[in-house]
């Protein structure tokens, strides 16, 4: 059997997590087992960020110290008012 | 104009003349807000000067992926409203040869139940409407057509999840098109309001 890869074990960095679905909340765009992937982003201390999307909103929360920020989608619509993106500065 | 289309449409050519307006305002309306041209090519680019050359260079190349692509779709006619798709529903373009694999995932409903052979004309309105939105759906290849394994192969994948370091940050992107059940989303087969991370892959992050 091939040896277990441990993503944030392995890291030196700090992390940033990218996924479509909710982690910060439970309700229909969360995914089910949230709070179980949670606890590893938190337990590993390197996860800085995490970008999420899925509920069409920009929100964010601040969840024992990792920042969940939820975009809108990258075009909800016609025109330049209509589109989501952020920039991140890495220091 | 409709005539003209019928008469000349398989002699029509669709080809890139210059970055213009037209082009600016009716597909990159990013770069209709003041300055973005120029934020375009200076910062996004990394051109110093937007210049006539510049300009010139990113033209050949938009010239050169159309006539590419016109090539390849051997300068194809699309329908130009539901309505003309609904109404010749047996002749789409895939069977004409035009667009391989264009419904090659039509569903129970579109086919004969028995045979698999793709209905030739609906008859029924709903009918005709369920072909019309499914031709659109085919042709699209969403989330309703398109498997995970497909859309892996296609951005050469091996894992729907991964991680990259990029400027001493590590970067780690998760797959939660699961269904609570453990099945992987696929082709239709999902519930926007059912989704989970399965075990295998927390492991993997953990």
């Amino acid at each position: 059997m091939a040896e277990l890869i441990r993503d944030l074990a392995q890291t030196n960095h700090p992390v940033i997590v990218f996924v479509h679905q909710r982690l910060d909340e439970v309700n229909v765009h969360s995914v089910a087992g949230a709070a179980v992937v949670r606890g590893i982003l938190e337990h590993s201390g390197k996860v800085s960020a995490v970008f999420q999307g899925h509920s069409h909103q920009n929100e964010y929360q601040d969840i024992n110290s990792i920042y969940y920020c939820t975009m809108r989608a990258v075009i909800e619509g016609r025109g330049a008012g209509n589109n989501g993106y952020s920039e991140i500065a890495c220091v | 104009m409709e005539t003209f289309t019928k008469l000349f449409g398989t002699l029509l050519v669709f080809v890139y003349h210059c970055f213009d307006r037209v082009v600016i305002h009716g597909y990159l309306s990013g770069l209709s807000r003041p300055g973005q041209v120029v934020h375009f090519f200076r910062d996004v680019v990394g051109e110093a000067v937007t210049d006539k050359a510049v300009l010139s260079r990113r033209t050949n190349e938009y010239q050169a992926m159309s006539t590419t692509r016109t090539t390849r779709v051997r300068h194809q006619v699309l329908p130009r409203s539901p309505s003309q798709t609904r109404r010749r529903p047996g002749r789409t373009a895939e069977a004409k040869g035009r667009l391989p694999g264009l419904l090659r995932r039509s569903c129970g409903r579109c086919q004969h139940p028995r045979t698999g052979a793709r209905l030739a004309r609906p008859n029924r309105a709903a009918d005709r409407q369920h072909w019309s939105d499914h031709t659109v759906r085919a042709r699209k290849r969403c989330a309703q057509t398109l498997t995970k394994a497909e859309f892996m192969a296609e951005a050469g994948q091996t894992e729907s999840y991964f991680s990259l370091d990029h400027g001493g940050v590590h970067f780690v992107v998760l797959d939660a098109c699961y269904r609570k059940d453990g099945i992987s989303y696929d082709a239709g087969k999902f519930d926007w309001k059912d989704t989970d991370i399965p075990a295998v892959e927390r492991e993997w992050l953990s």
